[in-house]
């Protein structure tokens, strides 16, 4: 579901007769449902909201009108228009039963940053129909967005315009996510359910949260804490059938009348499944087990505000028996043979057994925000972050422990100062924001072999954004420098090996007691954009975004010695790697016709020094290594001109029915990534294929008590990927496929709560295929068919009916 | 599972620390059982042939001294002479371990989960095609009712132990494959005629510990 161009600034006043119309979408303030049956005036017009809380008022008169939007169990709402041309307007309403005493808190969206880059936001029904399932796979509806599926059950990492893993950069509530991202089996740790809106910003560069931003950013905002007195909160059960799925979850949010300005919250979840089951077999030992848990607590004061929060992820998650160390010629024989040998024994049980992984993830954070004056706002986060890994994998009975730990933990300090807004000429103001970043990492890892080395990091940044805004043209620009040094203490093995092969200067260490080498490096890379956003006709807004963004190497990409599990390879890495520049260009069209919405955007990224992973030419020096399990190819990272460039398309069409609303509506998605290897003219491994989505709706109007029902239908088509180069992968990509999903749902309102169901199918057809962006594609088929059946309640109980103070509303802001 | 508690309480832990304010450093969550350096490596592989009633014992071993990565292992060639049979013993060890590790005496513990297949153009043998130009010929010499209890399934050969007959002059390659095949979902993955599958090109189940080849000459 795109919701396309809304949340726009309004559009300012300018004579022209009364042929505009004023289109919007109510939603509800607390949950960002939309608010169906709504009665919206404006004038003397009025029209109802439909199903998806959409409404249109044609025939309007440019100038400034009152609009009133009113319906019995929500406050109303009322706001001033200027109309100008087709004017669309975003309004939340408040229900009533969460009205505090007699004050009408009106939250008008808050104006967000000029974004030039395409962009799309999950939540209210959109984000409620991905509840239970995976991080990236909530993401997956996306266009432009697919998941690199790892091989353990459910996990995944968001592929973003064919970049996955340390080139998206994912903000969990406000703070840059820091795990070991490095692996490609290495997940993201956020937990979905502690978002109220997860926004996909795609396209490269990041200003205002920091390099590695080469395919988008992801930002994951927890709801706004309670801003009056009473309990709210959210349930969610979810059943699913492959894998035997149970996920249940509850937030509580609260304010209380005698503490004015405090709010809390609590929020948790637990998730457990058995091994998913593909339609031959079941994928042996992929069950997993997962919680998360949270709490928020916040105070709002006259001019500042201050908020302290603390989450932990837990997951332990089994590997497919079906990746198996192997010989390469073993690896291959079994590849040939289409399903993983002696699958017959495979079961799906909830037991996770060797080889897994255990991963926890703390995130302390407390940010403070304070009005300076009437100059600006300043906003200080301070964040911890600490991710411990250890892979388990298959051994003899006399070993207990983890084969590989690995724990990183993260302080950082981000200050960031936003200016009022300045007004330069009528009609034309100067927004914008500066801000710096501290952050210090250290990463310890363990294992019986060398894989990487331990590192301690200091990174710093500065930046300025600015933007000026006018009536039918948005600007924006800004600079950014970052400074980054790691010192990465190799063992006396790792070093020796290292500095044996060549790939390591001695000059660049200093020898450690133990004979290892402390290895320092440093990084500066400055970065830029410009953006432009047109409002060039009626309802058709162009975008457009130039930027040169950088990423400093990670440590595996410098200092990457040893073999991957599962994979017949050898991985070295470079030490001499500098930063990979990207220059990228985006166009973005946004069109919105009365039954036609669309979003139609490309991008050319051109990276210079791309570090990529790919095999040493078998006759060089170092080709081949001899291990002891096999002769096996050497993978390095080294740096190569690239190029990567597609578009995605999304529209929606809903015309209007018979009897208003908008009943039926088709949607659809087109994306596609192509990349080149400029250097050696060849193509990229793991570059995700073209996808297709069509889908049909239907909404069913109010029935007794049930609102908001729909049903729907949908199938992806996913290409077979044609470019690609044998020699950088280990096996051929896998055929195109298509899978069939479809979905129904309905809310029932039982007083002051709601109740929502919803029925999901996915893999309709219980088609057998395989995923390149997959890496179970080398060893077994994707899980087969599976119902989803998803039972959500909203509930709200009254706060003391005792007078509190009044909700400073104005100022709102989306993390608060 | 026992982890869970002690670590759920450490979180519980934190997160009062962290509603009183007292953020980041204190939340720490080592959980020192587990060590995370549990060895399982496999660097050495070594090869002993002795000639029946004494005599001089041939030995070769591939070793790969500082594990996977970094510099390349290498193997030792095996010179047999002509006519003669051999008892070969295997050993496998880690020797990033000081002193270094004997996974030979594990692997015998284990013996209903672990099988070791000599495959190459110099040998003919169980998991081998019929090739009767091959240099050596080789049989197993031991059994899992050797090294424990045969609990599970039929007595099968574990292959730590085998006769090598030197019996055309020649060069070829020797391969030694270690397979852990422990039990998949109670039912045991080892057994009977895995070495005949492999020799008929099909694919064997559990994963390789080891797959090291040598250069044997027969003279």
């Amino acid at each position: 579901m795109s919701v396309v161009g809304l949340g726009l600034a309004l559009q300012l006043l300018a004579p022209a007769p009364c042929t505009d119309s004023v289109a919007g979408r109510v939603v509800d303030e607390i949950t960002g449902q939309p608010v169906p049956a709504a009665l919206v005036r404006l004038g003397s017009q009025s029209v109802e909201t439909d199903a998806t809380g959409h409404f249109e008022l044609p025939g309007v008169c440019p100038g400034d009108h009152g609009l009133t939007v009113e319906r019995p169990d929500y406050q109303t709402v009322r706001r001033e228009v200027s109309v100008d041309g087709d004017t669309e307007v975003d309004v939340h309403a408040l229900p009533r039963e969460l009205e505090h005493e007699d004050h009408v808190l009106v939250k008008v969206a808050a104006a967000r940053a000029t974004e030039t880059r395409a962009s799309e936001t999950l939540e209210g029904e959109a984000l409620a129909r991905t509840r239970g399932k995976g991080f990236a796979e909530a993401l997956r509806g996306v266009a432009g967005v697919t998941v690199l599926r790892s091989s353990a059950g459910g996990l995944g990492k968001p592929v973003i315009r064919g970049q996955y893993g340390r080139r998206n950069l994912l903000l969990n509530d406000g703070v840059r996510h820091q795990g070991q991202e490095w692996g490609i089996d290495h997940a993201p740790e956020i937990d979905p359910f502690s978002a109220g809106s997860i926004t996909v910003l795609k396209g490269a560069g990041s200003i205002r949260y920091g390099p590695d931003a080469v395919g988008g950013v992801v930002l994951v905002e927890p709801p706004p804490l309670r801003r009056s007195a009473g309990v709210s909160g959210q349930a969610h059960l979810v059943g699913v059938s492959n894998g035997r799925q149970g996920i249940t979850a509850l937030r509580l949010d609260g304010a209380h009348a005698k503490l004015p300005g405090f709010a809390w919250r609590v929020e948790g979840n637990v998730a457990r499944a058995a091994a998913l089951v593909a339609p031959d077999y079941p994928l042996d030992n992929t069950g997993s087990l997962g919680w998360n848990a949270g709490a928020t607590t916040g105070y709002f004061g006259k001019g500042f505000d201050v908020r302290l929060s603390y989450r932990r992820f837990f997951q332990k998650a089994g590997l497919c028996t079906c990746l198996r160390n192997e010989s390469p010629e073993a690896f291959a024989q079994s590849f040939a043979l289409g399903a993983p040998v002696g699958a017959d024994l495979y079961t799906s049980e909830y037991r996770i057994e060797r080889a897994f992984q255990r991963v926890t993830h703390d995130l302390a954070s407390a940010r403070g925000r304070v009005a300076v004056g009437t100059a600006g706002e300043l906003t200080a986060t301070y964040a911890f972050q600490d991710n411990h890994r250890d892979e388990f994998a298959v051994v003899r009975q006399g070993v207990s422990g983890p084969q590989i730990e690995l724990d990183l933990r993260t302080h950082s300090g981000d200050l960031a100062f936003e200016h009022a807004p300045v007004p330069l000429a009528e009609g034309l103001w100067l927004e914008g924001t500066a801000g710096t970043t501290v952050a210090h990492q250290v990463n310890a890892f363990e294992g019986n072999q060398t894989l990487i080395p331990d590192y301690a990091q200091w990174w710093g940044g500065v930046f300025v954004l600015e933007r000026v805004a006018t009536e039918h043209f948005e600007m924006q620009w800004g600079v950014r420098y970052d400074g980054l040094t790691r010192t990465s203490t190799l063992s006396e093995r790792d070093y020796l090996g290292q500095t044996g092969t060549g790939r390591l200067e001695a000059d660049d260490c200093e020898r450690t007691a133990d004979g290892g080498g402390r290895c320092r490096f440093p990084f500066n890379a400055g970065s830029g954009s410009y953006g432009v956003l047109v409002r060039a006709l009626r309802g058709l807004d162009v975008r457009l975004d130039l930027t040169s963004a950088a990423r400093m190497p990670n440590v595996d990409e410098q200092f990457l010695n040893g073999v991957a599990p599962s994979f017949p390879v050898l991985g070295l890495g470079g030490s001499s790697l500098g930063v990979e520049r990207t220059w990228g260009a985006s166009l973005t069209l946004d069109q919105s016709h009365r039954w036609l919405a669309t979003e139609t955007s490309g991008f050319v990224n051109y990276i210079d020094d791309y570090i990529y992973f790919a095999p040493e030419p078998s006759d060089g020096p170092l080709g081949l290594n001899e291990t002891v399990r096999g002769t096996y190819p050497v993978f390095s990272f080294r740096p190569l001109d690239a190029v990567f460039y597609g578009f995605e398309h999304a529209f929606e069409i809903s015309p209007r029915g018979p009897k208003g609303g908008r009943p039926v509506s088709i949607d659809g998605q087109i994306g596609l990534v192509r990349a080149r290897d400029v250097t050696h003219r060849g193509f990229l491994v793991f570059v995700p294929p073209g996808r297709y989505r069509l889908g049909l709706t239907y909404r069913w109007p109010e029935v007794w008590k049930l609102r908001n029902g729909y049903v729907s239908a949908g199938g992806t088509f996913v290409d077979r990927q044609r470019r690609f180069e044998l020699e950088a992968d280990f096996a051929a990509p896998p055929p195109a496929y298509f899978v069939l999903g479809a979905a129904a749902g309905v809310e029932l309102p039982l007083g002051d709560q709601v109740l929502a169901l919803g029925l999901e199918g996915g893999n309709l057809t219980n088609a057998r295929y395989r995923e390149y962006t997959s890496l179970l594609r080398y060893f077994a088929d994707e899980p087969g068919w599976e119902l989803r059946l998803r039972l959500s309640l909203d509930f709200a109980m009254r706060g003391p009916a005792r007078a509190g103070r009044r909700s400073v509303a104005a100022r709102a802001r989306p993390w608060l | 599972m026992t982890y869970l508690a002690p670590r759920f309480a450490a979180s519980l832990r934190c997160l009062s620390l962290g509603l009183a304010g007292v953020l980041a450093i204190a939340c720490t969550t080592d959980d020192g059982s587990d060590g995370g350096d549990e060895s399982e490596v496999i660097t050495t592989v070594r090869l002993t042939f002795t000639p029946p009633g004494g005599g001089a014992a041939v030995t070769a071993a591939f070793t790969d001294p500082d594990g996977d990565g970094g510099v390349s292992g290498s193997s030792d060639p095996i010179a047999l002479v002509l006519g003669t049979t051999y008892d070969l013993d295997l050993e496998f060890l880690d020797e990033l371990q000081d002193p270094p590790e004997d996974i030979t005496a594990e692997i015998e513990r284990e013996a209903e989960a672990h099988q070791v297949f000599i495959t190459g153009s110099a040998v003919e043998g169980p998991a081998t095609t019929s090739d009767p130009t091959a240099p050596v010929l080789q049989s197993y010499a031991d059994l899992e009712s050797n090294y424990g209890a045969n609990e599970v399934g039929d007595d099968l050969p574990v292959g730590l132990a085998n006769t090598i007959t030197a019996r055309t002059a020649g060069t070829g390659r020797l391969t030694i494959t270690l397979r852990h095949m422990p039990e998949l979902n109670g039912q045991p993955q080892k057994t009977a005629g895995l070495a005949q599958m492999l020799a008929s090109g099909a694919s064997l189940p559990g994963q390789v510990d080891a797959a090291v080849d040598f250069e044997l000459t027969v003279q």
